[in-house]
């Protein structure tokens, strides 16, 4: 009988008698005389032999066993039971839900019906967190996380996609089900290895925005599954998400910022004017960055580009606005959101906000995060730790002082202060200089909300 | 290794290659005065370090230097830097955490002016018994910037030059798709470049290649036969400096830049760019391997002996067996089968079975539990009973000596012993080797020849170690256990 088993990522099969019964995915392997295919074939694979009455065994899975029980009712709004069931059809797919509209809880249910080992997936060491107590409250199993130097396998184990990325031949073929948080992140050309290395049958993605601009979510399908449910912030507004307002301030540099920012921008654009560059492109600035490793007046160009870019994003214009955003929202929940650190902190020390950066040590960043949520601390300054799915409840105003203009990046920083709690309207600030490039960045990124 | 973006490359498609450093004296001087500047802060704080830094790389740079280079300099030497938090009056977590609470408390989130602060200054200040100005400072050293440079590991500047290139290559092998590489090594050596592959989870085709090398490995995972992946670039990274330790070698590889695939070769012309992996032989698989060989050696016959000799090639992998036994053009190879799990045995049986055209005579434990497997291998099967008795070795060695050699051996056999040297020896049991040697010393007997003069007379000889005065003679008990199959 033909033996299936798993090696690596990757499904070998043995004691082949009749070539006819290998699957046309399956290629030969020279280095260990076999048949070998991607895990992630592995359904196909049980499908293909059984349409054609083709005995086998079946030593591919490795599960682990535990205690498993449902502490608490899992109860869904209306919408979440309707995505859930469209998921349930075939056990495969993509769920397209806004920040805060609870896409965790429908997961949580999911694995309480399948009740199978499963691996959970998401972006940041804090979600690993949040998905933890998440799943804790209502699920009594022996859970595992991969991620921030550990290493536990559990029943359902929480990973983030870097150590799935890393540890996928150990994973691939301990779980039955996988889910992945934020599942615009996998089609990536490593990260997608987790999916492809995984032989698990049943998989589900979540994400508020699952298309990329470099259309590898058309790869999704093949990975996880197509979406099975989509529901924009506009169709849920008010109802179960509070209602939110978009504040533009422009700001004006000072006097001294734009002279400088001028002249760097003039050193840097007469490079561009006499070497014969055009910036249309993001590889002609790569171009220019190869250059400056031995052209003296490429470094300058690209040095001066960077000051001036500095200059606008950190302008002091910009403090004194924040300073009067403050003034008017004393008392409020309020989380600034800026790109550089080097401003997370010059604005934490001024103000004396806690910051959160991604050099901020993670037992601090819970800390911090908890009496946050307590309420023991009101206002918090953060770079790029907080972008994605972080649980921050309460905050009714997002103050936004510079940014790369990715349109997803803005949506997920939006999402942060939209949470359900009725009645409460939120604002959103976003700081901008004029006259300078920065216009542009922003206003790419508000085109697609 | 170095970030990606200090990786400095030389490219004309198809071909893609390391900047390297050579070692001159300007590049010396740069490492130097690097080296000079890690010495000269320690006991600073690292933003000042990299503040210094920064200048070495602006001086460098208008020298002429790729600024990358000198940044990739530091970015080793930082690596072998240990930074620690200073010491602080009170924990500056809990600092932190109270003068938020106090902020939250008595302002609603912020203070928006001086007055505000200093509030809350004193207040903090009074709580920790503290002066105000201390506050920033303890404050700030949780930041890495903040941390002082305790100690750095030291370095010539050619080393250092030498690490830099090959952190360069393995920086460009992160993104390689597979190594090919032509090797010219030993059986340890290969044996050290196996255990590794395998233990980064990599797979690799052997060939036999008949040049100035003596074998071609392909490597790369699991999953490189079903689709193109970068995957395994950072596992083979690693490899390389073991790879590099061969006496001769030549890489391969197809390396991913800027999303366009391009080749990249070096080899051993290039070897004095590169640090030398010193993998010296030491360890013995096994004691049964070790005191085998000390035996053998002092059997005295014409073969040579080798431990762990060239690795052969079975059915596109490598086996390197114990030991080879050469003699004018006649080679044996010898397979001292150890204790083993019953898995590792069935694939190493599955192996010995393909091995073909190649003399192979194979030591087994009577003991062990694949015996009768063993037992059925087309080679000739040695049994033993506790040590492996060199003198079956020899045996059976007996049948692949080449003619020639035979009949002058059969001669150079007979031992021509004193008889009184018989005497003394008929009456001795239980002594050190080099009692009985200091007996026999007007005689004028060698080593060699009373060894084997002992194993003929049918003593045991006890090789605790090499040191005659703890080689312990005795007469054996039993004297017909260690036969032939």
């Amino acid at each position: 009988m033909i033996t299936l088993s798993y090696d690596r990522g990757t499904i070998i099969l043995k004691n082949v008698t009749d070539f006819s019964h290998i699957p046309p995915f399956f290629k030969y392997d020279k280095r260990t005389k076999n048949y070998r295919a991607l895990a992630y074939m592995y359904p196909y694979t049980i499908n293909f032999l059984k349409k054609y009455n083709i005995g086998i065994i079946d030593n591919v899975f490795s599960l682990k066993k535990s205690h498993f029980r449902i502490r608490r009712k899992i109860s869904l709004y209306s919408y979440q039971k309707e995505a859930l069931y469209r998921w349930y059809n075939k056990k495969r797919g993509i769920i397209s839900l806004p920040t805060g509209s609870g896409k965790t809880r429908i997961a949580i249910k999911a694995i309480s019906l399948l009740k199978v080992s499963s691996l959970i997936v998401v972006p940041t060491l804090d979600l690993i967190d949040q998905w933890v107590k998440k799943v804790e409250y209502f699920i009594d199993t022996d859970i595992g996380i991969f991620g921030g130097g550990k290493k536990d396998l559990g029943f359902i184990t929480i990973s983030t996609y870097d150590s799935a990325y890393l540890n996928a031949e150990f994973l691939g073929n301990k779980f039955l089900f996988l889910i992945f948080d934020e599942v615009h992140h996998l089609p990536s050309p490593s990260y997608r290895q987790i999916a492809e290395l995984n032989a698990a049958i049943y998989r589900m993605g979540l994400s508020a925005t699952p298309e990329r601009e470099d259309l590898l979510h058309l790869d999704l399908p093949k990975l996880v599954g197509p979406v099975v449910y989509e529901k924009k912030a506009t169709d849920l507004s008010g109802k179960y998400i509070s209602d939110f307002e978009i504040k533009r301030i422009k700001v004006n540099l000072l006097e001294e910022e734009k002279r400088v920012y001028e002249e760097k921008i003039k050193i840097f654009r007469n490079y561009l004017r006499r070497s014969n560059i055009r910036m249309t492109h993001s590889k002609d600035f790569e171009k220019l960055v190869m250059r400056s490793g031995l052209d003296r007046e490429a470094r300058i160009a690209l040095l001066a580009w960077r000051e001036a870019r500095k200059v606008a994003f950190n302008s002091e214009a910009k403090i004194k606005v924040l300073k009067e955003l403050l003034n008017d929202h004393r008392g409020d929940r309020i989380i600034i959101f800026t790109e550089n650190n080097e401003m997370v902190r010059k604005i934490s020390w001024m103000f004396l906000i806690p910051e959160l950066t991604y050099k901020t040590p993670l037992i601090e960043r819970r800390e911090i995060l908890d009496m946050f949520r307590k309420g023991e601390v009101n206002v918090i300054v953060t770079s790029r730790v907080l972008e994605e799915g972080v649980d921050v409840p309460d905050a009714n105003v997002a103050i936004v002082i510079s940014g790369t203009g990715s349109r997803r990046e803005f949506i997920q920083r939006l999402g942060r202060i939209l949470r359900p709690k009725p009645g409460k309207k939120a604002v959103l600030y976003e700081v901008i200089s004029s006259e300078t490039t920065e216009l542009m960045t922003s206003y790419r990124r508000r085109r697609k909300v | 290794m170095l970030p990606s973006e200090l990786l400095i490359v030389r490219r004309r498609y198809p071909w893609i290659n390391p900047k390297y450093l050579l070692i001159n004296e300007k590049s010396i001087i740069l490492a130097n005065d690097l080296i000079r500047i890690f010495q000269q802060y320690i006991g600073r704080k690292k933003k000042l370090l990299i503040k210094k830094i920064k200048e070495i790389e602006d001086s460098a740079f208008s020298e002429g230097f790729d600024y990358r280079v000198p940044r990739g300099l530091a970015h080793l030497l930082l690596r072998k830097s240990v930074f620690e938090q200073r010491d602080v009056k009170v924990d500056p977590f809990k600092l932190r955490k109270e003068l938020f609470r106090i902020v939250n408390e008595k302002f609603r989130g912020f203070v928006l002016s001086e007055e505000e602060k200093k509030k809350v200054y004193s207040i903090i200040a009074k709580k920790y018994n503290i002066l105000e100005n201390e506050i920033e400072t303890i404050f700030t050293s949780t930041f890495e910037e903040e941390y002082i440079l305790k100690d750095f590991e030291k370095i010539t500047a050619i080393e250092l030059i030498k690490e830099y290139n090959l952190s360069l290559t393995q920086t460009l092998l992160f993104k390689a798709l597979f190594i090919r590489v032509d090797l010219l090594l030993d059986g340890y050596k290969a044996k050290k470049i196996l255990y590794n592959a395998k233990r980064l989870g990599l797979m690799y085709f052997a060939e036999k290649i008949e040049n100035d090398y003596n074998i071609r490995l392909t490597i790369d995972g699991p999953i490189s036969m079903l689709k193109q992946t970068e995957r395994y670039g950072t596992r083979l990274a690693k490899l390389l400096p073991f790879l590099l330790s061969a006496s001769r070698w030549r890489i391969d590889a197809v390396v991913k830049y800027n999303n366009k695939k391009y080749k990249f070769l070096l080899s051993d012309s290039r070897k004095d760019l590169f640090p030398k992996k010193d993998i010296k032989l030491v360890e013995y698989d096994s004691s049964v391997e070790e005191y085998f060989y000390k035996r053998f050696k002092t059997l005295g016959s014409n073969w040579i002996i080798k431990r762990e000799p060239e690795p052969l090639l079975v059915d596109n992998h490598i086996f390197i067996p114990d030991f080879s036994f050469e003699c004018n053009d006649v080679k044996v190879y010898l397979e001292i089968m150890g204790f083993w799990t019953p898995d590792y045995l069935r694939r190493k049986i599955t192996k010995l079975s393909k091995v073909k055209d190649v003399n192979l005579i194979i030591a087994v434990q009577e003991s062990f539990a694949g015996i009768k497997e063993v037992k059925s291998l087309p080679h000739d099967i040695i049994v033993y009973k506790n040590k492996l008795p060199s003198v079956e070795v020899y045996k059976a060695l007996k049948k692949y000596m080449p003619i020639s050699v035979k009949s002058i051996e059969n001669k150079s056999t007979k031992l021509q012993i004193d008889p009184a040297v018989k005497m003394i020896i008929a009456n001795t049991d239980n002594t050190t080797l080099s009692n009985l040697l200091n007996k026999l010393k007007k005689y004028n007997v060698s080593q060699d020849d009373l060894i084997r003069f002992l194993e003929e007379e049918g003593f045991e000889i006890v090789w605790n170690s090499l040191d005659p005065n703890n080689i312990i003679v005795r007469r054996k008990t039993f004297k017909k256990d260690q036969t032939t199959s």
